[in-house]
């Protein structure tokens, strides 16, 4: 089954300021998407807020991922070509609290942790 | 008399006597109801009840988690939400104690970092408006 991939204009525009590497990666994982959907997406976002569709988020070359919406079985979007450069630790404000966090936030920094996450389930 | 009485429930306590601590309890707290003091607690006593640094709880104040004594200088801790943030701090330091729990949290956190991020909120808005294109 063939998934039909569209994707919003700020992401046409992002793309077209990626450099040949970012651009086959970005261009390989929209490939990926049209031939095994959510499968593709990576790992779906935990977090419940902001948003009616299902998101997900796969990460491309050096910081730059990429986020799509499942609008329907067939169709899926690409929201958001983007660098991920967080200006602050999420998990700083908690550091005084857990003392196990920040262990686990300086591993998060690298991609390995964010890439074993499993990817979305196929509805 | 609160002094003694917080005895009295130590020493109940100690041999087992639990409804005879806690009468002794609330003899201590009827007794220090009625003397006279600050209806709050103030910032550097309520970090340490918390655990926390005091710039920690001026931050937790500000955000509305710990509620103050109105019209307090220098400001005080109103005695109850500093209870209640105090039990959720127990509660959130006994599951902070399960890595898996906390891999959960980091994943959450950064997710949400995600959700609120300028280009993801712009590429909804695009798409609410049906703004899209084949890939």
């Amino acid at each position: 089954m063939a998934f039909e991939v569209l994707r919003t204009p700020q992401v046409r525009r992002a793309v077209e300021q990626l450099r040949r590497t970012q651009r086959a990666r970005h261009e390989a994982a929209r490939d990926e998407l049209r031939g095994r959907g959510c499968l593709a997406g990576g790992y779906r976002l935990a977090s419940t807020e902001g948003g009616d569709y299902p998101l997900c988020a796969r990460h491309l070359a050096y910081a730059w991922r990429m986020i799509t919406a499942y609008l329907d079985d067939a169709r899926i979007v690409i929201l958001a070509v983007d660098r991920h450069t967080p200006e602050n630790n999420p998990a700083a404000p908690l550091a005084e609290l857990l003392p196990g966090l920040p262990s686990l936030a300086v591993d998060a920094k690298t991609s390995h942790r964010v890439v074993m996450r499993p990817p979305r389930r196929p509805r | 008399m609160a002094l003694i009485a917080l005895d009295d429930a130590h020493d109940a306590l100690k041999s087992g006597r639990r409804d005879a601590a806690i009468q002794a309890m609330r003899e201590a707290h009827r007794t220090l109801e009625g003397v006279g003091h600050a209806p709050g607690v103030p910032v550097a006593h309520a970090a340490r009840r918390l655990g926390v640094s005091e710039p920690t709880v001026r931050s937790w104040i500000g955000r509305g988690a710990l509620n103050t004594i109105t019209g307090s200088s220098p400001v005080q801790v109103e005695p109850d939400s500093l209870r209640r943030v105090g039990r959720a701090l127990d509660e959130l330091r006994e599951r902070g104690q399960d890595r898996d729990w906390l891999e959960a949290l980091l994943d959450y956190l950064h997710d949400l970092q995600t959700r609120r991020s300028p280009t993801l909120e712009e590429g909804l808005r695009q798409l609410g408006r049906g703004e899209l294109e084949p890939a």
